[in-house]
């Protein structure tokens, strides 16, 4: 059971952190990833074999104590993955598929033209991916999207009757105006998840009104 | 990649491709968008090196994510320690990602040792950008000098990138070059590594 997993810069400041067990030694998991730090300096400055295992992304296992086992990914920009897990008996090839698919978690994340690169990563879709991954599971869609989905899915029936389709219009347009009120990291992980799913075009477009209303609302301030 | 057709839109789903395809931009969005751009940094600015300055930051953030996507998406991926390694992934991957085709050419500057060049016939940035005769030396490929400076920032060997026009007999319009100084703890960690 992965316990931990975090993503440490290349200045080894932390970017992300999450545990995954509601004891209180979640400070000593953080402690852990502090010392695998270490380890993983040790490897890249000394490699011990030269040739194909030079330059390699995985890492392979950090450190053993006396529960857990620490496995570590490097990335070209000398960003580090680290995981932290209780499983005793833990193929190899297992470890890199779930590397490969935070990798690509992450590198979604710093796309969001509003990260900075260096500071910690706050979108909440690479936490729900990320808490999605530690399962074998298709990828989870934010909850939000769901939610878009199911209230769109409620109204339709109300389309039928000319009466209550006016006033559930109505009320969906105000319901959709509150929904896209959300901070720019959220709505920016909205918009990857419609595209992503091109058949919520809705939602796309909706996202994107919502943004190009925040883009105007910057430049206006910039031009006047 | 930027410049090549525009998007289908299926009546049918059974029409649609099974495979979400190549990822492609249309070169006149890429060409408005780039031209909102510059203009908008011109009324920000009251000089033409701070205007050179803003595209260049601009392309830096977007380097910078470059790096880290095309790290990712390559099999068999090997971090590059060597000066020769990451020019020829500039040179070659990143070009082609971005601009469908490799850049023109690389070469080593004569003068000094730490400076490299990247020419190209004409940026596909710049093909639709003509600089007024007061505006002297300005290039607006600085946007995708900094792009370079951010990728080669990322992969942790920091340099001083620009763009230029050279001037070629026989043509009229100039090539562009982007030129890559590193910094000195390149050099020295490079001459080390042997």
């Amino acid at each position: 059971m992965i316990v931990c997993v975090a993503v440490i810069g290349h200045q080894n400041n932390p970017l992300y952190l999450q545990s995954f067990t509601e004891a209180d030694d979640a400070l000593k998991l953080h402690h852990i990833v502090h010392c695998s730090l270490d380890v993983v300096d040790e490897r890249v400055n000394n490699p011990k074999k030269s040739g194909p295992t030079l330059n390699e992304t995985f890492l392979g296992m950090l450190y053993p104590t006396e529960n857990y086992k620490v496995y570590g990914y490097l990335t070209n920009t000398k960003v580090k993955f680290l995981m932290v897990t209780t499983d005793l008996d833990v193929k190899d090839a297992d470890v890199r598929s779930f590397f490969r698919r935070f990798h690509a978690a992450y590198v979604d994340a710093v796309s969001n033209p509003f990260h900075v690169p260096g500071k910690k990563i706050t979108s909440k879709a690479f936490a729900e991916r990320v808490s999605g991954t530690r399962f074998p599971s298709p990828t989870a869609t934010p909850r939000s999207s769901l939610e878009y989905c199911r209230k769109h899915v409620d109204s339709a029936p109300y389309k039928s009757s000319d009466d209550a389709s006016k006033v559930s219009d109505e009320e969906l347009k105000t319901w959709e105006a509150e929904f896209v009120k959300v901070d720019q990291a959220t709505l920016f992980d909205v918009i990857l998840v419609s595209i992503s799913s091109s058949s919520l075009s809705l939602l796309v477009a909706l996202t994107t009104l919502s943004a190009y209303g925040i883009f105007q609302l910057l430049f206006s301030e910039f031009y006047c | 990649m930027i410049g090549v057709g525009k998007i289908k839109q299926y009546t049918n789903v059974l029409d649609k491709p099974l495979s979400r395809g190549r990822q492609e931009v249309s070169l006149s969005a890429f060409a408005f968008l780039f031209s909102e751009l510059v203009q908008y940094n011109q009324t920000q600015v009251d000089n033409i090196s701070e205007l050179e300055r803003r595209l260049e930051d601009a392309g830096y953030a977007v380097g910078a994510r470059v790096l880290e996507l095309l790290c990712h998406r390559e099999k068999g991926n090997r971090r590059e320690t060597r000066l020769l390694g990451i020019l020829s992934f500039v040179h070659s991957t990143v070009w082609k990602v971005l601009f469908g085709k490799v850049a023109d050419s690389l070469e080593k500057g004569t003068e000094h040792e730490d400076e490299y060049m990247i020419s190209e016939k004409e940026l596909l940035v710049n093909r639709f950008i003509s600089v007024p005769k007061d505006m002297g030396a300005f290039n607006c490929g600085a946007f995708v000098a900094g792009i370079v400076k951010g990728v080669l920032d990322g992969a942790g060997f920091p340099a001083v990138v620009t763009a230029h026009f050279v001037p070629v007999d026989g043509q009229q319009r100039p090539r562009t070059t982007i030129l890559i100084k590193f910094a000195e703890e390149v050099l020295r960690r490079e001459s080390r590594l042997g």
